[in-house]
């Protein structure tokens, strides 16, 4: 199954965990921005591996970075350098979900003829695929 | 300092050769540049009218294969064209190179 994300706290301390969900991407974070206190979400990972569009899949599980800073939200990743952002942390996995897509498309297009290109449209397609039809 | 995205944009273009990218299926504006030998450097700038938040920086000179500090010193005109393109050759950070 596909539909799969695991959420994993880079730095968190025990009294953040059940904070965390592990079967879901929709997480919203207004808990923290809303809080009187103002604790800061900690920084910690994801894992993507699910379908991002109806047409486009990550078949390979994917770690993503969710930070946060002044009311931002940024998911990005260490392999592309693909990031997303926005005031939630869902919306920030959207949005990188989409700008990964774009990576993807804007890469293929470039790839042809060119080597280097090519290497990195290879790499891409080991993580990102058309879904089965 | 933090700058705004329409000013990144112009320095992009105007200053360090890059071009708007077409070929993507969402709204957000990609820039590119194509030096020669090297895989395209992409980069994608948001729609905020807001100054670009400081992380987001980060995550910006990352696809621009420079550090942070070395970004700030281009949108402060202390770094030019030709450095950024000698740097980005001789050092890019992180590397083109990355093995999988």
């Amino acid at each position: 199954m596909l539909d799969t994300l695991t959420i994993r706290p880079s730095s968190a301390t025990s009294s953040f965990l059940s904070f965390f969900q592990t079967d879901s991407t929709k997480i919203d974070n207004t808990m923290w921005a809303t809080n009187s206190s103002r604790i800061l979400p900690p920084e910690r990972e994801i894992i993507l591996f699910e379908k991002i569009t109806e047409e486009w899949q990550i078949v390979q599980p994917l770690t993503v970075k969710i930070e946060y800073s002044d009311g931002l939200n940024i998911a990005s990743d260490d392999i592309f350098g693909v990031y997303g952002d926005g005031d939630t942390e869902y919306k920030a996995v959207e949005d990188y979900k989409t700008s990964l897509l774009d990576y993807y498309q804007l890469i293929k297009i470039r790839a042809q003829g060119d080597k280097q290109t090519q290497a990195l449209l290879n790499h891409l397609q080991m993580y990102i695929s058309h879904t089965a039809k | 300092m933090p700058i705004k995205p329409k000013e990144l944009e112009s320095l992009l273009q105007s200053k360090f050769g890059f071009s708007l990218a077409k070929g993507h299926s969402s709204d957000h504006r990609w820039y590119e540049l194509k030096l020669s030998e090297l895989p395209p450097i992409l980069t994608k700038v948001s729609h905020s009218r807001e100054p670009i938040n400081p992380k987001l920086e980060s995550k910006i000179a990352r696809q621009l294969r420079v550090q942070k500090s070395y970004y700030e010193g281009m949108m402060s005109c202390k770094n030019a064209r030709e450095d950024y393109y000698r740097q980005v050759r001789e050092n890019p950070i992180p590397p083109f190179d990355i093995r999988f």
